[in-house]
């Protein structure tokens, strides 16, 4: 009977000796991984300071924080934390429709604590007296402070309040022809004012965040 | 507190409240034609057809295109934009009256 030969395509097995020497060098490779990351990044653990310098620390504690709240208090001033101003509320959003006849004027404001932000944008269809200006809490008529007069047809911005008070614009018609006036608001501010030519001023409601419509696409 | 502490007190609140009192007193604008007029007081129809009757001092100032005029230059039948203040629109004293170009009659919305 002839010995059985092997064929040679066939690998040969490995012996015990290669095995047990690959599952070592795979255990090692295993512990090298728990030590330098997953020990850091899941549990905080950190033996070989590779979390800290890798910076995977960070991720064990993140889940960890409680989350910040926001600044506390009733005014809606802004608290600065580096390049972000944090307010103690949402900001609001308003859109007015002016239509002003012959020589008719109309005044509307909101209020603001001191460096609070309101983002503008307001156009006109015809020529318009316009003054940007700003009333002091408390303070007297003399008080006001005028921003900008320039003569414009239309303008957008930003607003940093200088002070805690009335901010907005008086719009005038100078003509005979009626002209509309359209202004576009979003900002810091708590209450709105329309200021009439039969001297009276009226509050005007402001709409919160949740009135913006919500767009899936 | 005496009796003299009380009076001083009193007159204290009365000056006091004739002084908020003037500072309560609004800005009125009025649109509209000249209707009556005297030496003291005239009356703008306006738009509406609301009538408002107006006063007038030596302070008031008149203006015809951003020009000085005298008060005599008012007349019936004129477009005014009279700028007054006062504590209601049954009391109003003019500040400034514009004689402007005749306002068409139709209503803004």
């Amino acid at each position: 009977m002839s010995p059985e030969l092997q064929d040679p395509s066939t690998p040969l097995a490995p012996s015990a000796r290669t095995l047990a020497l690959a599952s070592l060098v795979a255990v090692l490779a295993a512990v090298a991984l728990l030590l330098i990351a997953v020990l850091p990044a899941e549990y905080g653990i950190d033996p070989l300071g590779t979390g800290k310098a890798l910076g995977l620390l960070a991720l064990s504690q993140a889940g960890d924080r409680e989350p910040v709240p926001p600044p506390q208090g009733t005014a809606l001033v802004p608290v600065q934390e580096g390049n972000i101003a944090l307010y103690p509320g949402e900001y609001k959003v308003d859109s007015r429709v002016f239509v002003l006849g012959p020589y008719e004027y109309v005044e509307f404001k909101y209020h603001l604590g001191k460096d609070a932000v309101m983002l503008f944008s307001w156009s006109a269809d015809g020529d318009v007296l316009q003054d940007f200006h700003g009333d002091p809490d408390g303070a007297p008529d003399s008080a006001t402070q005028s921003y900008d007069k320039q003569p414009r047809r239309k303008s957008a911005g930003t607003f940093m309040a200088p002070f805690s008070g009335i901010h907005g614009w008086y719009f005038e018609n100078p003509g005979a022809d009626t002209v509309t006036v359209k202004v576009t608001t979003a900002g810091f501010y708590t209450t709105a004012h329309q200021f009439t030519m039969r001297g009276t001023r009226e509050e005007r409601h402001v709409q919160g965040v949740e009135a913006i419509p919500v767009t899936d696409k | 507190m005496g009796r003299r502490g009380f009076i001083l007190g009193l007159v204290v609140m009365i000056a006091a409240a004739g002084v908020s009192s003037a500072f309560a007193h609004e800005h009125f604008r009025v649109i509209g034609t000249i209707t009556k007029l005297d030496a003291k007081q005239f009356e703008v129809k306006e738009k509406s057809g609301k009538l408002m009757t107006i006063y007038v001092d030596k302070k008031t100032k008149v203006s015809r295109d951003k020009k000085p005029v005298a008060i005599a230059a008012l007349k019936v039948g004129q477009s005014v934009v009279v700028d007054a203040y006062g504590d209601d629109e049954s009391d109003l004293l003019a500040l400034d009256i514009r004689i402007v170009p005749p306002i068409a009659t139709s209503t803004t919305k």
